[in-house]
């Protein structure tokens, strides 16, 4: 036998689906507005925060593809290996 | 999660099932073929916008400011102001600068950033904009005022170790010293510019409008495997929504300092729907976690560029090339004699996610290996923990310890997970060690096509075999997950076309063209697709059985703990004292 959809779990029994659904929401926002700011209290946090605001820096990014940061790097390092400086004072 | 062959509502749920021989029908009939020839048809739509219609005079650009590096280099013993501004110049040309790739680039935008009100991440009006410029305007001014300020006093530095013919050395390293203070003056009017200048934008009719074409994308390729258009295009707005939702919730300020990524959110959105009101029917044919996965990930192999495990010579290659798979070998080895893992693909999809690359790395190796949904979400879910934890422990243990930039950007940027949390950790660090951290996690990247490959093979020819049972190289191929080899060509062809047409060509027309003006954002938006799709069909339960004995905690543990030794020992010998010469050129 073969289905053609994927098998996505029912509504749960028990409590309201719908209170349910709301609860969820509420824990989540808790979590991003509440338990995020105290978070910034942790040592160091704070300032890793500003960082990331000031240069505006991606830091979800999944693959090195997903922001600027490391094309910059790695072509400023690049420039620094092929045209390194040669003189000899 | 393969559509075509559960059988019933108990057996697992995996993110990839592939089994049977190959026969011609399957090339149009099998998700895996389908995904391949899809991610191929973007990436040529890709090669066919971006290839013939290269920046103006780029040649000509390319070979001046070229000629004025070489010359620089040749007259001082150290980087000069001309050097900076010329290496500068090549940065700022981009294919994806040009009028047609900022078109392409905003109707694919995902959601923008926000602070409290999430409709802030759809809509900005001009005058919010012109606020927020204002707001932005003093802090810019009073940057281009130190850069100004950095700039002559780097310019009478370096006329002084000029005067001297640079045969000064206390000349020439004042001289040095102020070019560097000078650059990192530069880099934040440069940032603070981008604050000063943001633009109005509404997103809405954009993403209407990108719903609609993705929808009808994957649509077609449903139709084409013999399943509903009209099914599957009415529930993909839902699957659609959700995943702008999950992207909304990673713009938000305080989120995204913590590097919590669309991939947890879609995951998290669609257990609440999945499991409270339940995923309505009509959804349900849209719910394709496979389908885009992939898709997504045939564009993540075009990626996969294999020069770039060169971009910092070999102390770059044996951090990061020699250190994550010893890391990924032996975590695995643990985890399946020590340990004792309840599942093996559970067990390598930690141990890959941990040891390369995070998300991206657990993505293409569960899937290679064809773990479960529920497994790959723990995974995922571990990661983003633990890198929250490391992009802010690991700065501060590297400052006690008092390493140098170059070595605390290596060993953040080979052993914190997540691609992004490692440039932030490095900017945390100093200018130096962001650059060094996001290289390294560069070329760590790169190493995800060997990992899925080799995953995928060992697994077929081992680890889904009866013990002592020989399997032929048919077999093996039978087994094998097809879309991976989509995924290994578009790496091949794509690495084959950035190491014909030049480095500096390429950083244009590639990775600054194709990859990030068009498949990137594509592929970004497949995943958050799957990861919605994958949260639409997982029931809570289905998690209890892997929290026993805490035993993916402790796996993770041990492999970040021997991975955080391991490379820091590696880095300091290979750029303290095996290439200190590249070190110092750095």
């Amino acid at each position: 036998m073969t289905r053609p959809y994927p098998a996505c779990p029912d509504p749960q029994a028990g409590l309201n689906p719908g209170l349910k659904l709301m609860i969820g929401i509420l824990l989540i926002l808790i979590f991003m507005f509440g338990l995020g700011s105290l978070a910034q209290l942790i040592p160091g946090a704070d300032h890793m925060a500003r960082v990331i605001d000031e240069r505006n820096l991606r830091a979800t990014a999944i693959y090195y593809t997903d922001f600027e940061e490391p094309a910059e790097g790695s072509e400023s390092i690049r420039d620094s290996l092929d045209y390194r400086p040669s003189f000899k004072p | 999660m393969n559509s075509d062959t559960l059988a019933s509502p108990h057996e697992p749920e995996y993110v990839v099932l592939e089994s049977g021989k190959t026969r011609l029908k399957d090339l149009y009939t099998k998700e895996d073929w389908m995904a391949i020839w899809m991610g191929f048809l973007l990436l040529i739509v890709g090669l066919l916008i971006f290839l013939p219609n290269p920046p103006a005079n780029l040649k000509e650009d390319l070979a001046k400011h070229n000629a004025v590096l070489k010359e620089e280099a040749a007259k001082a013993p150290f980087k000069t102001i001309e050097w900076h501004n010329a290496s500068s110049a090549k940065k700022g040309i981009r294919a994806t600068n040009q009028d047609f790739a900022k078109t392409i680039a905003q109707f694919l935008a995902a959601p923008s950033g926000w602070k409290d009100n999430p409709l802030d991440a759809l809509y900005r009006s001009k005058a919010t904009a012109d606020a927020m410029n204002a707001a932005a305007k003093p802090a810019f001014d009073k940057a281009k005022e130190a850069e100004g300020t950095a700039l002559e006093l780097a310019k009478i530095a370096q006329a002084a170790a000029a005067a001297e013919a640079f045969k000064n050395t206390a000349l020439n390293e004042a001289a040095d010293k102020e070019i560097k203070t000078w650059q990192e003056a530069k880099s934040k009017t440069s940032k603070a510019k981008a604050k000063a200048s943001v633009k109005s934008f509404n997103r809405v009719p954009y993403l209407i409008g990108l719903c609609v074409l993705l929808g009808a994308f994957f649509g077609l390729g449903k139709a084409i495997m013999g399943q509903s258009f009209g099914k599957f295009f009415v529930g993909f707005f839902f699957v659609f929504f959700i995943a702008v939702l999950a992207y909304m919730a990673e713009t938000q300020a305080l989120m995204k300092y913590w590097g919590f990524g669309f991939p947890l959110w879609a995951i998290v959105f669609g257990l609440l729907i999945s499991n409270t009101i339940g995923t309505p029917k009509w959804v349900q044919p849209a719910v394709a976690t496979e389908f885009f996965i992939k898709t997504g990930l045939v564009l993540l192999g075009a990626e996969i560029l294999f020069n770039k495990i060169l971009a910092i010579g070999k102390p770059g290659i044996f951090v990061a090339w020699i250190c994550t798979p010893i890391t990924l070998i032996l975590t695995y080895w643990v985890g399946q004699k020590i340990i004792k893992m309840p599942s093996k693909t559970l067990n390598i999809t930690i141990s890959a996610d941990m040891s390369v690359c995070g998300v991206s790395a657990a993505i293409a190796t569960a899937a290679a290996c064809k773990a479960k949904k529920e497994e790959l979400t723990l995974a995922i879910g571990l990661s983003m923990i633990f890198t929250a934890i490391c992009m802010v422990g690991q700065p501060a243990v590297a400052k006690l310890l008092g390493l140098p930039e170059i070595l605390a950007g290596a060993w953040m940027g080979s052993t914190i997970d997540s691609t992004g949390a490692v440039a932030a950790a490095g900017a945390f660090y100093g200018e130096k060690a962001l650059y060094v951290a996001a290289t390294i996690k560069m070329i760590q990247n790169v190493l995800i096509g060997v990992t899925a490959f080799g995953v995928a093979v060992y697994w077929c020819a081992r680890v889904e075999c009866l013990e002592g049972q020989t399997v032929s190289w048919w077999e093996i191929w039978y087994r094998f997950p097809k879309f991976v080899v989509g995924f290994i060509i578009a790496s091949i062809l794509f690495s084959i076309l950035d190491q014909n047409i030049g480095k500096d060509m390429s950083a244009i027309m590639i990775d600054h063209g194709v990859l990030r003006g068009f498949t990137r954002i594509a592929r970004e938006w497949f995943f958050a697709l799957a990861f919605t799709s994958i949260g639409l069909e997982t029931n809570f339960k289905e998690f209890k059985p892997y929290f026993k004995g805490g035993k993916p905690i402790t796996l993770y543990v041990f492999g970040q703990s021997f991975q955080l030794i391991l490379t820091l020992i590696v880095a300091y010998i290979m750029f303290y004292i095996v290439f200190p010469e590249i070190t110092a050129a750095i």
